[in-house]
């Protein structure tokens, strides 16, 4: 039976999720920072 | 267009679709032509998938938006890193270990044959009407450069990348792509940087900032929460949540992407590339549109870019009031372009108070203006019987061939072509494989072995391809491609999406509940859109949640034993 077939609080922990997980909140981080930047940018030069 | 102009399409051209043909020796079963014996490494896949989104109609109409309305667009993409993080923990695994060809096989596993069929002709009819307005962006383009009629340059444009997608499967759409987005890249960054050395000697790029600035064309975030408006931080963050979860997790033509991947990781890591780069790269492209806008505070430009409507009311029976309107558009600029260059002054002569004063005489002489431009463009609607004319899309290729030097406008052009023959080939493989998988091997002939799966796949696209060109005909007389594209996705996305989510998420879903909940989802929709005045984003929100309740709510009418994925198990 493969896993993907199951419900997701039924998958099981792959190896390596812990690592996965760090990447995912780098990458919220860095659309946060991005936002940020575009949003002082926007208000660097629109003032 | 000069000679070096042509040799640089020319070599661009001769090169993607040598490049192209030469992978039929990997397209000859099913698994290689549809799915590239999924064994492409990340980075080509991650490219790939940015190459299909990123069209045509991206560098032709985002750079026109950004030269009349500004950088607002750019939180449309707010939700993407975000949907690409809830993709790489819920569909990649998902369809990846189902070995399906198409994201549409899994429905039938979880829930039942109609409903796979219903999710994939959505796909066919929504991705079969947007192809048409991928290919419609360049050939307006082409119709411009060349002076060929629109009709010509669809056909041309549409024909010659079905004609290679058609022989080299998805393994070229592939490594074609990544070729593309590097022509992409660097003509854009050259198209940035001559940009910027046109600028009179005394206006630096901050100068050049500051004017844009002042007429409101550097707002990036936008927080009034108005569900009529179409591009704020809310509507990009929510409906653009949802429009990318069902893009990049439902179209076939961006799943069938991550398919072709060596493994789950590889799959992952694909979509994360997209989540890194996509806002700062949209970022770019409209820079090039907002800083168009700044040259042309120094250069007169065209009242009505698109030249041939230009000519035909110049010449019509209007020709005296439209003359008129020139001149008027004439004394407008020229006092535009003395205030633009009073404000760069002020602003350096560091003095706030005559730069407050310089500001509002520029933004005054500006909005002047285009109240001019507005009458010119409201005559055109006018005297050409087209109440939905507008020459957006006219405004970057206009620019390009006019001031770009030779060789330059040949590398634009090629990343424009580019552009368009990356998506356009990979959307007309992904129609290909659906209609082969999922209605001649499913429906028509079942035991179909690998070599007339792949012929009947051919068959496919090159049909699609033509299909896609007569839809063209008609997008050239809409609005904003950019926002035709998006709104023909929008009508069925989120509802394609909220059969994912019950099928994915709510293991009390039953079949009675996804397909009749996908019908209401796609209704809804259509009042929402034909009744109210909401935003298009926002009805990829409307659909996917009326699906996921409606499916719910009837799925509990359901007193039949689980799914066969579910007794499976």
């Amino acid at each position: 039976m493969s896993d993907f077939n199951l419900p997701l609080k039924d998958k099981p922990r792959a190896d390596g999720e812990t690592r996965w997980r760090a990447i995912y909140l780098a990458v919220v981080l860095f659309t946060v920072l991005v936002i940020g930047a575009l949003w002082l940018f926007s208000r660097a030069f629109s003032s | 267009m000069r000679l070096l102009d042509w040799a640089v399409v020319a070599a661009y051209l001769i090169y993607i679709i040598w490049d192209g043909v030469r992978m039929t020796k990997h397209s000859k079963h099913a698994e290689g032509y549809f799915l590239a014996n999924r064994s492409l490494p990340w980075w080509a896949v991650g490219l790939s998938v940015m190459a299909t989104q990123l069209s045509a109609i991206t560098l032709v109409g985002t750079t026109g938006q950004a030269y009349s309305d500004g950088m607002r667009f750019i939180q449309f993409y707010y939700g993407l890193p975000f949907a690409m993080i809830i993709l790489c923990v819920t569909a990649v695994p998902f369809f990846y270990r189902a070995k399906v060809f198409t994201a549409y096989e899994y429905l039938e596993k979880r829930f039942d044959l109609k409903t796979r069929t219903l999710t994939s002709f959505f796909f066919l009819i929504s991705r079969g009407l947007g192809v048409g307005v991928i290919i419609a962006a360049p050939s307006v383009i082409l119709s411009i450069v060349l002076g060929w009629s629109e009709v010509w340059t669809i056909f041309a444009m549409g024909l010659s990348t079905t004609a290679y997608t058609m022989v080299g499967g998805v393994q070229a759409v592939t490594w074609t792509d990544v070729k593309q987005v590097i022509v992409i890249f660097f003509g854009l960054f050259v198209c940035l940087f001559i940009i910027v050395a046109k600028f009179p000697a005394d206006v630096s790029l901050g100068d050049a900032l500051h004017l844009a600035g002042a007429t409101g064309r550097l707002t990036t975030i936008d927080t009034t929460f108005d569900l009529k408006q179409t591009y704020t931080l809310w509507s990009g963050l929510i409906g653009g949540l949802f429009l990318m979860l069902a893009y990049f997790g439902c179209d076939q033509s961006q799943v069938q992407r991550y398919l072709t991947a060596k493994s789950v990781n590889e799959g992952r890591t694909s979509l994360l590339m997209s989540a890194f780069v996509k806002i700062p790269m949209q970022f770019l492209i409209l820079l090039v549109g907002v800083l168009v806008f700044v040259f042309y505070q120094f250069e007169r430009p065209p009242m009505i870019f698109n030249q041939v409507e230009d000519s035909r009311i110049a010449q019509g029976a209007r020709a005296n009031e439209y003359g008129a309107l020139q001149a008027e558009y004439a004394g407008a600029h020229a006092a535009r372009q003395q205030a633009a260059g009073d404000y760069v002054r002020a602003g350096q002569s560091g003095d706030a108070a005559i730069e407050s004063a310089a500001r509002q005489q520029y933004v005054e002489a500006n909005n002047s203006l285009n109240e001019v431009r507005g009458r010119g463009v409201a005559l055109v609607k006018e005297a050409s019987g087209k109440p939905t004319f507008t020459d957006v899309n006219y405004v970057f290729p206009t620019f390009v061939v006019q001031h770009m030097p030779a060789g330059v406008v040949g590398l634009i052009i090629a990343a424009i072509f580019a552009a368009a023959m990356s998506s356009i080939s990979a959307e007309l493989n992904a129609l290909a494989t659906a209609t082969t998988i999922d209605f001649y091997r499913r429906h028509l002939r079942p035991n179909a072995d690998d070599r007339r799966s792949v012929l009947v796949g051919r068959i496919a696209t090159g049909v699609w391809g033509v299909f896609a060109c007569f839809v063209a005909l008609y997008a050239t007389t809409l609005g904003s491609l950019i926002e035709v594209v998006n709104r023909f996705g929008s009508f069925f996305y989120g509802s394609l999406l909220g059969v994912f989510v019950l099928a994915v998420a709510v293991p009390r879903a039953r079949s009675r509940g996804a397909f009749w909940g996908l019908l209401f989802g796609i209704a809804s929709v259509w009042i929402a859109s034909r009744f109210t005045d909401i935003a298009f984003l926002w009805f990829n929100v409307i659909g996917c949640l009326a699906v996921v309740v409606v499916g719910y709510l009837l799925s509990l009418t359901d007193r039949s034993a689980p799914d066969p994925i579910r007794t499976r198990e």
